[in-house]
């Protein structure tokens, strides 16, 4: 008997099976368009709670891109969860004064439910106890938070203090090496550098090299081609940067069981002496006062062959109407190695008025499905899954890279202020490079300060 | 007495009259067209650069540049600045008349009764000898409390009337000294023919001295408004997204994608529009010089 | 002029008040300072005293809350801490330098737009009272552009006419020097408008008569206008001091402090000490100690222009 024979009790048989299966398929359609819905396709199912409907979390953000991008997926949230979302988005300088302001006024109704912290404001605020241990909560969290998605690079930065995780990391800053590639292949250039420079242009693979490049190549145009553009005002901008130097030489600020500083050693020493020549006699005029706008416009108008800065100065070269460098530069990992990693993420602070409401936000907010479409969204992902994601690649080029600065990258050593260290080490930086001392002195002195915190 | 026109002409030998500026008039008119020179540059390069793109700023030699009218759009259409000009201005003005109502009153008492000798003015000049920053956490303390008024909570936060409280704080003893300066220079005969008159304390205060002081009513009044229009500490603390004021929205515009400097000069040039009155105030009430002064 | 109510003999108040008189003017003048104590206590006498607290006891912010009672232990510390000296020294710098130097122009300024019958009288006013408007942030961030070695447009103009551009912010000897002349720019403007109002209510007698006995412009001046006009300067200057001695805003947006250390000033260090090293003890110990430097200046600076001026 044939087996499509509608007489066939088989036919039957498999007509019945064809339905099961199709009906099993829509069915199993259907629950992964539901799990979509609710969070991830496939594995575990991901809901949000509704009993918090009604309420409206407030949050002290930063206003910039990724914070945009989180804003306009709000509706969403709100959809799922029936709460409403309200950003106050404020500049980095001001944040921390605001909210230090509000921590410290001790328990009680403050104004913000959940916060976006800096990573050197994290040992701050976990220490003093204003900060919810939010690692607590993951596992309760129905898989929405895993910590395993990011990278143990990126939760010493900015999660654990003390070996308990405070915080849910959001996003990476990394800092690497900018550099203009097209000036890399361009024959003219590189002749040109040969003349001065006696030798081939090529990536430089130490801090030393480094040096040496920038400042010939500061000589080849000078005025209108500096070899790195550089940030050297009191205060973060030149702590952000100069940590690239100490930590490509393999210096730190402490030794390693953090009891004593090591900032003056010989390491630290040679970063300094090597950083102020660069400054000196490799990068724009005016480099002592210079911060980060100035760095970004002179990157954006092709004057900087070099920069060792931030990516999204590298992303936001890509995206400014201005910009004279679309598709020209590139970044690598700080020569020697090893450069600043810098990050953001969420905090429950203790004087929360809606802390579970909060929690829910910030499952959803990093749920695996939410961080992609960040991620998508121009987003530096902290997560680890968009960087396996080709599509990611495709769209910004640069992101390749970003796996390989957050993993040799570093952060601020464990000290409770974080921010006092940056203002102290500022200061004496700051204090070198305008000829006011010479390298060992300024480290010195700094070193004298840098005990105080221990 | 000759009338105060003649005495003038009697006083000031500025221009000959065969016509034609003296040298001294001449010399004036240099000076200060220079000090205005110094002064409207600066400016001149801010209105140019918030009709420009983003990097204008760093290209100073660039004249020939195509205007563009973004910036404004940005500020006010995006990002919605008159909300924080209007409140800077509303909350100037209150806090401006408060400390004039307030501080005239005392000022008056001080400088004509020497009310509670040298330790009340100094302590009240004292209160502003903290800086700011200092005030800051405990002034915040302060301010959270949410209050129960008829058994509706209010929240001071975030709140227009907070910090029109709290600058008159700031601006009471700044507005009190200037205006006791002021009144010891008016001779007390003017009062003395008021009491003859029949005149109450308070009347002989508040229909003869306080017209005949306009000048320093106004120069204290100025001064408190354009303390509080450029106020930022306490602006940014205690408000938030409703009552902020313009100095706290411009610095929001110095993101992390670099400074927004074209909508910086576009926000200042529009900080700036109130000079126009301001400067028509003054000159209407300050500067008319010859008929205020006058006794008899 | 002198401190109201401190002189004896003074030269403008009312005659002393019969003792009739005085037990009828003494609510009158009461009732007329007490709404300024009212306020001044609730907003201001509360941070106050809560500064002078704090400052007696160990309040580091990552600690928790306010510690123990350390008596003037704070105090010991700050005044022994390096940076606190650069910036008191900073600070004393740009005060005098600042005061001296916008008084003297807005006095200036103010004498020579006081001329009866100056054309575009108007106009000049108009402009030399704008930057009251501008914002000390905006002045600062459009200072720092102007002042740009490279991209600026002060050096640009320099370069224009053949001198050579300087490095304004960026090195310790002329970083001061240049906030300075930024401050300058934006702060003369008000004390032109107190030291004008000032001008404009002189009265007219005093002047009329000694024209009258023939009196030169340079004797007129030296002899009835500027000694008339003190006290309105002494509250000018004193004013300008007092906002001198507390400048942050300025230097935060120009310098962060630096080069180096070169321009930080006292508020800079207190915001510092406060919210960047938690400490709120010392911050407010700081404070403190500004507090009672301002309050010694003040009294100094009173007392040396009674001498000056007694007619």
């Amino acid at each position: 008997m044939k087996a499509n024979d509608p007489s066939n009790g088989l036919f039957d048989y498999y007509m019945n099976r064809r339905r099961l299966i199709q009906s099993a398929g829509a069915a199993g359609l259907a629950l992964a368009a539901a799990n979509r819905l609710s969070g991830i396709a496939g594995a575990q199912e991901i809901t949000f709670s509704r009993e918090f409907e009604g309420t409206t979390l407030n949050a002290l953000m930063e206003d910039l891109l990724e914070t945009t991008l989180i804003e306009q997926m709000l509706p969403d949230f709100e959809a799922l969860t029936g709460i409403k979302v309200q950003f106050e988005k404020v500049v980095y300088p001001v944040m921390h004064d605001k909210l230090v302001t509000q921590l410290a006024a001790g328990e009680g109704s403050g104004t913000y439910d959940f916060l976006e912290v800096d990573f050197y404001w994290v040992y701050e605020f976990a220490r003093a106890g204003w900060v919810e241990e939010l690692g607590l909560r993951v596992p309760d969290s129905g898989g929405a938070i895993d910590l395993t998605r990011y990278t143990d690079a990126v939760l010493a930065i900015n999660s654990l203090v003390d070996g308990k995780n405070f915080f849910i990391p959001m996003y990476v800053y990394p800092m690497g090496l900018l550099y203009r590639k097209d000036l890399m292949e361009d024959q003219a250039f590189k002749d040109s550098y040969k003349t001065i420079a006696g030798i081939d242009l090529a990536m430089p693979t130490t801090v030393e090299e480094y040096v040496a490049v920038v400042k010939a190549i500061n000589q080849i145009n000078p005025g209108e081609m500096y070899g790195a553009a550089m940030q050297g005002m009191q205060g973060d901008p030149i702590v952000m940067e100069f940590c690239n130097y100490l930590f490509g030489v393999g210096g730190s600020f402490y030794n390693a069981d953090v009891t004593a500083p090591s900032i003056n050693d010989e390491l630290g020493v040679k970063a300094l002496t090597l950083y102020v020549d660069a400054m000196a006699n490799g990068a724009q005029p005016g480099a002592a006062n210079a911060d980060l706008n100035d760095t970004g416009a002179l990157w954006r108008q092709g004057k900087a062959f070099s920069s060792a800065s931030y990516l999204f100065v590298l992303a936001d070269a890509e995206n400014m109407e201005d910009s004279q460098v679309k598709g020209k530069g590139a970044v690598t990992t700080m020569p020697g190695g090893s450069g600043l990693t810098g990050a953001w993420s969420w905090g429950v602070p203790k004087s929360s008025p809606n802390p579970d409401a909060a929690w829910e936000f910030i499952k959803w907010v990093e749920s695996p499905d939410v961080a992609m479409k960040r991620a998508l969204g121009g987003s530096v992902a902290a997560q680890k899954a968009p960087y396996d994601n080709p599509e990611y690649i495709a769209k910004y080029p640069w992101m390749a890279q970003v796996k390989d600065l957050v993993a040799t990258g570093q952060g601020l050593p464990a000290v409770t202020k974080q921010a006092q260290l940056v203002e102290i080490t500022g200061r004496h930086l700051s204090d070198a490079v305008s000829g006011g001392k010479a390298p060992q002195d300024a480290m010195d002195a700094a070193a004298e300060e840098l005990k105080e915190l221990l | 007495m000759q009338p105060t026109a003649s005495a003038t002409h009697v006083v000031n030998k500025t221009s000959s009259k065969r016509g034609g500026p003296s040298l001294g008039r001449i010399a004036t008119h240099l000076i200060l067209s220079f000090a205005s020179l110094i002064i409207l540059l600066p400016v001149l390069w801010t209105m140019r650069t918030s009709f420009g793109s983003p990097d204008l700023a760093y290209r100073p030699g660039d004249f020939w540049f195509s205007p563009t009218a973004d910036n404004y759009r940005k500020i006010f259409g995006e990002l919605k600045f008159q909300n924080y000009l209007w409140n800077s201005l509303w909350i100037a003005v209150a806090t401006a008349v408060a400390s004039l109502a307030i501080g005239s009153l005392a000022s008056y008492s001080i400088a004509r009764f020497r009310t509670g000798g040298t330790p009340l003015s100094l302590a009240i000049l004292g209160t502003q000898m903290l800086p700011p920053v200092t005030l800051v956490i405990p002034l915040y303390l302060l301010v959270r409390q949410r209050l129960d008024v008829l058994g509706i909570e209010i929240s001071l936060l975030d709140k227009g009337w907070t910090l029109v409280v709290v600058y008159l704080s700031f601006n009471l003893p700044f507005v009190v000294w200037i205006l006791i300066g002021f009144f010891q220079s008016i001779p007390p005969e003017i009062e003395e023919a008021a009491k003859v008159d029949g005149a109450s304390p308070f009347q002989s205060f508040w229909q003869i001295v306080l017209p005949v002081s306009l000048p320093g009513l106004l120069a204290a009044g100025v001064f408190a408004f354009v303390l509080s229009w450029n106020e930022f500490l306490f602006a940014l603390i205690l408000t938030g997204r409703e009552s902020r004021t313009m100095p706290v929205a411009l610095s929001s515009l110095m993101t992390s994608q670099g400074n927004q400097v074209g909508a910086i000069c576009a926000a200042t040039v529009a900080m700036m529009l109130p000079i126009v009155v301001l400067t028509w105030v003054i000159q209407r009430f300050l500067v008319r010089g010859l008929t205020f002064g006058a006794v008899k | 002029m002198s401190i109201p109510g401190t002189e004896s003999q003074p030269n403008t108040a009312v005659n002393p008040p019969s003792r009739r008189a005085t037990r009828v003017l003494f609510p009158f003048r009461i009732k007329m300072v007490l709404p300024t104590i009212f306020a001044l206590l609730l907003i201001v006498g509360y941070p106050l005293v809560y500064s002078l607290w704090i400052s007696l006891h160990d309040y580091d912010l990552t600690e928790g809350g306010i510690g123990d009672f350390v008596g003037l232990f704070n105090f010991g510390k700050v005044i022994r801490l390096d940076p606190f000296h650069t910036a008191a020294k900073n600070t004393a710098v740009l005060t005098v330098s600042v005061v001296v130097i916008e008084l003297a122009f807005a006095l200036g300024l103010a004498l020579l737009l006081n001329q009866p019958g100056l054309r575009f009288k108007n106009v000049y006013l108009a402009i030399l009272l704008i930057p009251l408007l501008v914002s000390p942030v905006a002045v600062g961030l459009i200072w720092r552009l102007l002042l740009h070695p490279d991209l600026g447009a002060i050096n640009w103009a320099l370069n224009g006419i053949g001198l050579p551009g300087q490095e304004w912010l960026g090195q310790q000897s002329t970083a001061m020097p240049t906030v300075i002349g930024v401050d300058a720019w934006h702060e003369t403007s008000l004390l032109l408008v107190i030291i004008l109002a000032g001008l404009t209510s002189l009265p007219k007698d005093p002047i009329e008569a000694a024209t009258v006995d023939g009196a030169n412009r340079w004797q007129i001046f030296s002899t009835i206008t500027l000694p008339l006009l003190a006290p309105v300067m002494l509250v000018a200057m004193l004013i300008r001091m007092i906002a001198a001695m507390k400048t942050y805003d300025l230097i935060y947006i120009l310098t962060s402090g630096g080069p180096g250390s070169s321009t930080e000033t006292i508020s800079f260090r207190i915001w510092k000490l406060g919210f960047t090293a938690l400490d709120m003890g010392k911050a407010g110990a700081a404070s403190i100690l500004l507090l009672l430097v301002i309050l010694a200046m003040t009294m100094i600076l009173t007392r040396v222009m009674k001498i000056d001026f007694e007619s």
